[in-house]
């Protein structure tokens, strides 16, 4: 079977989401985010293969595809909920369009209307090899951004600026 | 007896693989029995984790003769080396120099050219009360998944080097337990001289003798595969899933195990999930497995990859899709290169109206 190589379902400003889908949003505390990437959008078996042990409080670990991995569960900023969204633009003509972020003239589409079916406030990120959270890691640096951008806009009229 | 203090490191000498060492004091040693290592209660009688899903690493000692200052003689060989699925054992089968001559002739021959029933014989034989007071024996049995993630890492562990520390680590337990070893002889697939000289600047004051086909020519190699062979049969033919939603739902016609094995290749064939791959018994670091994941599995593109795109392309898989207009260009001006906060996994700012 030859993978095809979908790119990851990314928002972009034209696209509309709607968050409250059609009643509460189920939360699911069950998200990994694993150090690879996985070139497949579908169902899987992790229940069945991915079998994470817990090591130590937040700390738990897991093989996949071989390769031990070491994961961390992370909170969201205090202030933020993450959504799992999936695309339920109707008007595409084949299946790859719907991924069809640039603006054709022989798309029909011009936005995808993004739907939220469930809410997290949690994740475990997953590194190969080391325990996370690595001072590199990329994910956890932007949650870490969050607060840094909130520092830095945040009102600071009793201070001098220098 | 064995003062117990001596036969148990402490905790934290301890790796964190699970090490069993098996003190029994003489009213506990096992009776002579006819069960042959094919019934499973020979294994739980000695403590072997048989019944377990066998996920991490564990070593193994069977119960040791007194403790004196008879010098010993040991040999070491393997079992499952080459094989796609299972453990890889190393065991080394142990005896006073005084008794070598008589276990020679208990019919240890070339492993190799004995049948498994021969074998199951001769490994019941090693359990008896009068070969036990002058010898024992010991596995390190190391686990699909451990020898799948070591050959995995990000800094590679080759199976030689798997191997060796195996062999390494049950010399040096035999000694931390007594065992006066004196001479010690050692199967090898690799190059025997290099090996031994490894062997001899670690082990000083022991005569080491590394050789290819060891087990045929010395009756307590031979004796050491036997434990080896008869060890990795014991948990391939129960094996226990990890994944315990397999266990009766997979087919355990395995074949021989071996890549060439045309029956093993169909099951690695007709058990493959596309993505998951397969449950832990398969040993993902074999090219076998690592083509057929290729060839039939969904892909999955790891950071170290040998052939993975260069950087730049897995930053442009996850990043946001680029607009075709300049402004977005611009703002990716690699002259300026970005904080580390909008790697690749970057947020990205979308305005919602609510």
């Amino acid at each position: 079977m030859q993978a095809t190589s979908l790119p990851p379902l990314t928002a972009s400003k034209r696209d509309v989401i709607n968050f409250s889908g059609s009643g509460e949003l189920q939360t699911i505390d069950c998200l990994n985010l694993l150090p690879c990437a996985i070139k497949y959008d579908g169902a899987a078996k992790s229940d069945t293969y991915f079998l994470p042990a817990k090591q130590s409080d937040d700390t738990y670990e897991a093989s996949f595809r071989g390769r031990q991995l070491f994961g961390c569960k992370i909170a969201l900023p205090s202030s933020y909920v993450g959504h799992v969204i999936i695309d339920t633009t109707v008007q595409s003509n084949t299946h790859d369009s719907a991924f069809e972020l640039e603006f054709s003239e022989e798309s029909a589409v011009e936005y995808r209307e993004l739907l939220s079916v469930s809410s997290f406030g949690a994740l475990t990120v997953w590194e190969h090899d080391r325990v996370p959270p690595a001072d590199d890691d990329e994910f956890i640096s932007s949650l870490e951004w969050i607060d840094v951008a909130a520092s830095i806009h945040a009102d600071c009229s009793s201070e001098n600026s220098s | 007896m064995l003062e117990g203090a001596s036969l148990c490191r402490p905790l934290e000498d301890v790796s964190d693989e699970e090490v069993m060492a098996v003190d029994h004091a003489p009213s506990k040693r096992m009776k002579h029995s006819h069960e042959t290592a094919a019934d499973s209660t020979i294994f739980e009688k000695l403590g072997l984790p048989i019944q377990k899903a066998l996920t991490k690493s564990y070593t193994f000692f069977s119960p040791l003769p007194e403790a004196s200052t008879d010098e010993y003689v040991l040999g070491v060989d393997e079992a499952g080396r080459g094989p796609v699925l299972g453990p890889m054992v190393y065991a080394t089968c142990f005896c006073k120099e005084s008794y070598y001559a008589q276990l020679s002739t208990l019919g240890f021959a070339d492993s190799k050219q004995l049948n498994e029933d021969q074998r199951d014989r001769l490994f019941a034989v090693i359990q008896q009360d009068d070969v036990r007071e002058s010898s024992g024996w010991s596995i390190r049995c190391i686990s699909p998944q451990d020898i799948s993630q070591c050959m995995l890492r990000r800094s590679k562990y080759n199976l030689n080097s798997l191997a060796h520390d195996a062999t390494i680590q049950l010399i040096r337990d035999a000694l931390d337990r007594g065992i006066n070893l004196k001479r010690v002889f050692i199967d090898t697939v690799g190059p025997p001289v290099s090996y031994q000289k490894k062997l001899e600047g670690l082990f000083p004051g022991i005569q080491i003798t590394v050789a290819k086909k060891a087990d045929s020519l010395y009756p307590i190699v031979s004796a050491a595969s036997i434990c080896a062979k008869v060890t990795r049969d014991a948990h391939l033919s129960r094996w226990v899933f990890a994944e315990a939603k397999l266990q009766n739902n997979m087919s355990n016609v395995y074949g021989s195990g071996y890549p060439g094995d045309p029956n093993t290749i169909r099951w690695l064939k007709e058990s493959l999930d596309q993505v998951f791959g397969y449950p832990g018994i398969i040993r993902f670091s074999w090219s076998t497995c690592a083509r057929i994941l290729l060839e039939q599995a969904v892909a999955v593109v790891w950071a170290d990859d040998e052939d993975a795109p260069n950087n730049a392309s897995l930053v442009k898989y996850f990043a946001q899709a680029k607009a075709s207009s300049a402004a977005a260009a611009g703002s990716d001006n690699p002259a300026r290169p970005r904080s580390k906060f909008f790697g690749h996994r970057r947020p990205i700012n979308i305005s919602v109206s609510l």
